[in-house]
């Protein structure tokens, strides 16, 4: 049975390795971008991903570029998109749902919470790992 | 002679919120540090001395800017490189003689950075930019009035958060600091 794959996404490598290590506990396989833009050009090479943590603020092409150009294209429609940010204000998370993100998780966080996210989302099953 | 035009008054919700901030940065560090760097909560504990902390080399410094209409201001973390280095080790979870590269010590500090000014940023009214955050090697400069400071031990380590208003210099649209000969105090 294949590992699911996620995406993690920010500018920060100590951030991107944080996640990663957390979605690897959780039975995930990742690839990691250092912005929104070079995401898209590892979706666009063919590399399929079945979850897209997303960082906010990023040079190049933020985290909303990034979920605005993914919910475009409907061959990424199966992409579940998670927002991973220090953007905790009420009207941001509107804004990033609004724009096609599926949850949204706020910076710090423990990866109690990012499984707890994944469990909503049907990504990891309760009690035990992807 | 002042490059420094008057400013507005600030709104009631600011004077409110900027009142209340030395505790939110308080409660905003403690809980970056139990959730991310410790995993448990309780590692941090005031500074107990005054004395000047980077007198023996220049210290690591990240700042990173909060921007909005009407006011701005930096958020700056500083600590020795020692330290940066045990907190990217405690970030990423590494033994603690792991050898971390210059480059990957300055990105965790950064990203720490980030975390709290993004939630500083969140208790402050009408400052809804945050910037991308830097980091250099260099004694700290005073800045701009020091907003909220707070001044810890981690697991007997000095670190300094600072949150330092900027003041929009006359004709320009961005935001500088301005001379402040504020003594750190402890908190």
């Amino acid at each position: 049975m294949r590992a699911p794959h996620a995406l993690v996404i920010d500018d920060s490598r100590t951030m991107r390795r944080i996640v990663a290590g957390t979605l690897r506990e959780l039975g995930f396989e990742s690839y990691e971008a250092e912005h929104g833009r070079a995401a898209l050009d590892l979706l666009e090479s063919g590399v399929e991903v079945d979850l897209a943590c997303i960082d906010w603020n990023m040079p190049v092409l933020d985290g909303l570029g990034f979920v605005a150009a993914v919910r475009a294209q409907p061959r990424w429609r199966s992409i579940t998109m998670m927002m991973v940010t220090t953007e905790s204000e009420q009207s941001q998370i509107v804004r990033a749902l609004a724009a096609g993100a599926h949850e949204y998780l706020i910076k710090p966080f423990t990866p109690d919470a990012v499984r707890d996210k994944l469990q909503l989302l049907g990504l990891v099953p309760l009690g035990g790992v992807a | 002679m002042s490059a420094r035009t008057a400013a507005a008054p600030d709104s009631a919700e600011t004077v409110a919120a900027l009142a209340a901030l030395p505790d939110q940065l308080e409660s905003i560090v403690a809980d970056v540090f139990a959730a991310m760097v410790d995993g448990e909560p309780g590692r941090l504990a005031p500074w107990p001395s005054d004395e000047p902390l980077w007198w023996r080399s220049p210290p690591l410094v990240g700042s990173v800017d909060l921007r909005g209409p009407a006011w701005s201001c930096s958020v700056r973390i500083v600590a020795s490189r020692g330290t940066v280095r045990a907190l990217a080790r405690a970030l990423l979870r590494l033994d603690l003689t792991a050898r971390v590269a210059d480059d990957d010590a300055a990105d965790a500090l950064g990203e720490l950075l980030n975390i709290v000014a993004g939630n500083v940023k969140a208790v402050l009214p009408q400052c809804d930019t945050l910037g991308l955050p830097g980091v250099r090697r260099r004694a700290p400069v005073p800045g701009g009035p020091c907003l909220a400071r707070l001044r810890v031990s981690w697991r007997g380590r000095p670190l300094v958060v600072t949150v330092r208003r900027s003041v929009p210099r006359r004709g320009s649209t961005e935001p500088t600091v301005q001379a402040d000969r504020e003594k750190e105090s402890p908190r």
